[in-house]
């Protein structure tokens, strides 16, 4: 089924940023140069093209303010020699930045970061080499962002290295994600990048990682969606940059599957995989030193179900009694030649062991059948 | 349709060779005044030999003098003679005149110079003739279809938005839902045992309704006395959720705003202070007027502003505004002279401050600013990059007093070799030169039986978003910014002086730019038709108002908490 002919909200989505491109780029005049680039680019990525004329002026003053003007008039364009030569004059620019003394430095680098780093992907993409954060340029802005304690800006830094097979040396970076400090762009960019982490590695903390973005980002988005009458230009710019990211990222390959499949294909995705993830890693500490579940939650998100189990078994206790009876067997054995008292011993400690073995693999296959099954444990 | 020109008290004389003495030309305007003294008396104004002055009686003003001013600009070789309406002393306070009074007062002025007529003729003792002809307004910018942004989700024109109140109130108490606010109250009279009946009864129904109101965005605490307001504030964290209200009568408000603000800005603490009688004869009835304080409110919380007009296309070639200022505070004598500085940016969510200088030695001589040394401009510069922010800006200069040329193209050039970039220099104000006109009073007539002559065809053609300007020479030009009269300074347009650079020339795009300053001050929601002074300006005027003390290092505040 195409993805046109649902009703969605996702859906909803892209026919808002479809709508939008053609009007902004239809315009004369109303919207700035750098909003029609934008819709041109996202035009581009939707339909898989390279280039596209549309008539603007570059002169419009407007657009020279903003630090990513040339790159993006490069892109919309297909020009590889501009390109480079931008590519490499704005990476200088985040040197400088990076040794100004300036307050307005700190934040304008944090807002260059966010918005180079969606460029960067698109440089990629068109196989431009060098582009725009090398390993060194990396370094220095997790350096920099730790430095002055704006942790939030570091996964992006390492999650982009984890997309692109880049390992930070930086040892003082933390890989929480406060999920709920990042705007639409910031999520959109963590969805891509965790979504390529998992094709590059075949990882599925980064998948599961990837769709608790994309939850973020959607619940986002549905605040945009509810003002689609009069868009400002910044929230124009958004749509069609999280709706090239979207597009790059494969995401709405899901749409093509029927609206119901796709909403279980989905919600396995979400929720069953963390899930597991979370309860295995919890029952294999339990198994050496026991285990209560209140709840069982994904960390940093509201994604949970609601559980009581409980079951402590003291290791050390099994291991004791197992031993003392290794110990009685042995003992008696050498000593009394007592056959009845070996046995007894023999098919006690068979039983006890065999019982616990028995249970605890009998409550996890419960544990998990009943997660697949979404039911209340 | 083209309106028809309308008068002025504005008088101009061009292509002057040569200046003549200032004292001399005054009395000669006196004189010429005396020769039509007969047409003016029959007309009620009274001509004072002896005093010189030129007054008539209004009821219920009593007594109000027409007084006028003469500016002479170098550059472009031209003298402006300005009438303008001021108390005499004799009768009411032009602070107290109300709207009506203002109105007729401004027809009084424009028909005293019906009768000088359009063209004067001065004879100048040991000069020769001065020759005035009367400005007449004809050119105006429509800002109708300005842009304005919504919370930064939506993009609408500007009378959209000043028609839909109920619209951008609904969204604040959306986007209110996002954080969790508190507001602090704080009332002495409410506290205040020693108070008659009536008084308690309203600072208590006052107090609730706030209440009610600010429930709906927030949590509510207090309501504690005014005076322990330090003491209170101590065991709030210093998060900029939590904004404090000071809720007090007309008469004790403006001195708790005096001697409480520094403190509360240099903290950094967002607060708003309201009257008692606000509340209670405005909230209800004018619910602009709830909106506006809401507006006021959630300005001075963070940087990301709920209205925000979009920048015109002429503020592109900057990145935003340097206003530099001496400052006097509200001491009756100042301790020091303080100089003050912010940078304010055409982009929003950009951080913001206004500094006060305590250590650049300055003097004020014939009105100019005159710096004691060249290491008190080198200063400047300094603390100028490091307000600005950036390794490099460009930007606009707005100047509340001239300075000394050489000074001014000193620090210009300072400025240049630190990497900023200096686009344009203005100075201005709203005394220099002031006059009154017809397009003001247009607005009014629409729903006022007043009797004037305005061409009934052009009358409803005016709009209160049509800011009409004048430019009398390349470096001078005036702009209607307040479009509404309501108070006295309302009746005045702005001077504008274009100081740097010295071959540049005045257009409608640098008038446009200032207008935009002024008028981006949508949290005067429903004063925005009101609203004079561009923003960076008006900062400075309202650092008159508070008691700065002793200051004995740079104090830095939060631009947006001083709005």
């Amino acid at each position: 089924m195409e993805y046109q002919t649902e009703i969605h909200y996702q859906h909803m989505f892209l026919d808002i940023a479809d709508r939008w491109a053609k009007i902004v780029i239809s315009t004369d005049e109303g919207y700035t140069i750098k909003t029609k680039l934008f819709a041109t680019l996202y035009i581009l990525v939707r339909n898989s093209k390279e280039s596209m004329e549309i008539n603007i002026s570059a002169s419009q003053k407007s657009f020279t303010k903003y630090p990513f003007c040339q790159l993006l008039l490069s892109l919309t364009r297909k020009d590889a020699k501009t390109l480079r030569s931008v590519v490499s004059s704005i990476r200088n620019d985040y040197y400088k930045l990076s040794k100004s003394r300036h307050s307005r430095s700190l934040d304008k680098l944090k807002y260059m970061t966010v918005e180079g780093l969606f460029f960067e992907i698109l440089l990629r993409e068109r196989g431009i080499t060098p582009s725009l954060f090398t390993e060194d340029l990396l370094e220095r802005l997790s350096e920099w962002f730790s430095k002055h304690g704006n942790h939030e800006y570091i996964p992006f830094l390492w999650t982009f290295g984890l997309a692109y097979g880049i390992s930070l040396k930086n040892e003082h970076i933390t890989k929480e994600i406060q999920w709920g400090n990042y705007n639409l762009l910031g999520l959109s960019l963590l969805s891509y990048f965790f979504f390529e982490a998992y094709k590059r590695n075949n990882d599925i903390d980064s998948l599961s990682n990837h769709y608790i973005a994309t939850k973020y980002m959607m619940d986002k988005l549905r605040a945009i969606l509810e003002h689609t009458d009069n868009p400002s230009e910044e929230t124009l710019d958004t749509v069609f940059k999280v709706g090239v990211l979207l597009h790059l990222s494969g995401y709405f390959s899901s749409l093509s599957l029927p609206n119901e499949e796709r909403i279980k294909y989905l919600d396995l995705l979400l929720r069953i995989p963390p899930l597991r993830r979370r309860f295995e890693s919890i029952m294999d500490s339990s198994l050496q030193i026991g285990f209560e579940l209140d709840n069982l939650q994904v960390p940093n998100t509201p994604i949970g179900i609601k559980i009581s189990k409980k079951f402590k078994i003291p290791l050390w206790v099994v291991a004791l009694v197992s031993l003392l009876i290794s110990i009685g067997v042995f003992i008696i054995q050498i000593t009394h030649q007592d056959f009845l008292s070996l046995q007894n011993l023999l098919i006690i400690s068979l039983v006890v062991n065999g019982y616990l073995v028995y249970k605890l693999s009998r409550l996890k296959n419960e544990v998990l059948k009943k997660l697949e099954r979404r039911e209340k444990i | 349709m083209i309106p028809e020109d309308f008068t002025t008290s504005l008088y101009t004389c061009e292509n002057v060779e040569k200046f003549p003495n200032m004292g001399v030309l005054k009395k000669s305007v006196f004189e010429f005044i005396k020769t039509i003294g007969k047409n003016l008396i029959k007309k009620g104004f009274i001509i004072n030999e002896e005093s010189k002055r030129i007054t008539f009686y209004i009821n219920p003003i009593g007594i109000v003098s027409i007084d006028y001013k003469l500016n002479y600009i170098p550059q472009d070789k031209v003298i402006l003679l300005s009438f303008y309406p001021r108390g005499s002393g004799k009768g009411l306070d032009p602070k107290n005149w109300r709207r009506d009074y203002n109105f007729n007062v401004a027809l009084r002025v424009l028909e005293f110079c019906d009768s000088l007529g359009d063209t004067i003729n001065v004879s100048v003792e040991e000069y020769g003739e001065v020759n005035f002809n009367r400005v007449y307004l004809n050119e105006y910018l429509n800002i109708r279809k300005w842009r304005v942004s919504l919370f930064g989700e939506q993009e609408v024109a500007l009378d959209y938005v000043l028609n839909n109140r109920k619209l951008i109130y609904n969204l604040l108490l959306n986007h209110s839902k996002e954080r969790i606010y508190t507001f602090v109250l704080f009332s002495h009279i409410f506290h205040e045992t020693n108070i008659d009946r009536e008084t308690r009864k309203n600072a208590q129904e006052a107090i609730e309704i706030l209440k009610q109101e600010l429930q709906k965005f927030g949590d509510v605490d207090g309501v504690y006395d005014s005076i322990n307001f330090k003491y209170v504030l101590e065991t709030y964290s210093k998060k900029n959720d939590t904004i404090v209200i000071f809720i007090e009568t007309e008469d004790v408000i403006g001195s708790m705003y005096k001697n409480f603000k520094k403190y509360l800005d240099v903290n950094r603490i967002p607060s708003q202070f309201i009257s008692i009688e606000t509340i209670l004869e405005k909230f209800r009835k004018w619910p602009g007027v709830r909106l506006n304080f809401l507006l006021e409110l959630f300005n001075k919380i963070n940087e990301s502003k709920p209205l925000f007009l979009k920048p015109i296309p002429y503020l592109y070639e900057i990145d935003g505004v340097l206003c530099l200022s001496d400052i006097k505070d509200a001491s009756i004598k100042s301790l020091q002279k303080l100089f003050g500085a912010l940078f304010m940016y055409t982009e929003p969510g950009i951080y913001e401050e206004v500094h006060i200088y305590e250590d650049i030695p300055y003097n004020i001589q014939q009105g100019q600013i005159v710096f004691e040394n060249e290491d008190g401009i080198r200063r400047l510069v300094e603390y100028v990059y490091q307000l600005g922010g950036e390794d490099t800006v460009t930007m606009d200069i707005f100047l509340t007093r001239p300075w000394k040329k050489k000074h001014l193209n000193q620090f210009i050039t300072q400025l240049m070799k630190v990497g900023y970039k200096v686009n344009r220099v203005y100075y201005l104000s709203t005394v220099r030169s002031r006059f009154v006109d017809e397009t003001l009073l247009n607005n009014l007539l629409r729903n006022s039986s007043a009797e004037y002559r305005i061409p009934s065809k052009v009358r409803y053609e005016l709009d209160d978003y049509w800011h009409y300007y004048y430019i009398v020479s390349n470096k001078v030009a005036f702009i209607r910014t307040s479009t509404q009269l309501r108070i006295y300074p309302n009746l005045f347009n702005l001077f504008v002086y274009l100081l740097w650079p010295e071959s540049g020339s005045l257009s409608k795009a640098d008038l446009e730019k200032i207008l935009w300053f002024t008028k981006k001050r949508l949290y005067r929601f429903q004063e925005f038709f009101v609203t004079k002074y561009p923003e960076p300006i008006w900062i400075f005027k309202n650092l008159r108002k508070l008691y700065l003390g002793e200051v004995d290092e740079r104090i830095r505040i939060p631009l947006r908490l001083m709005i």
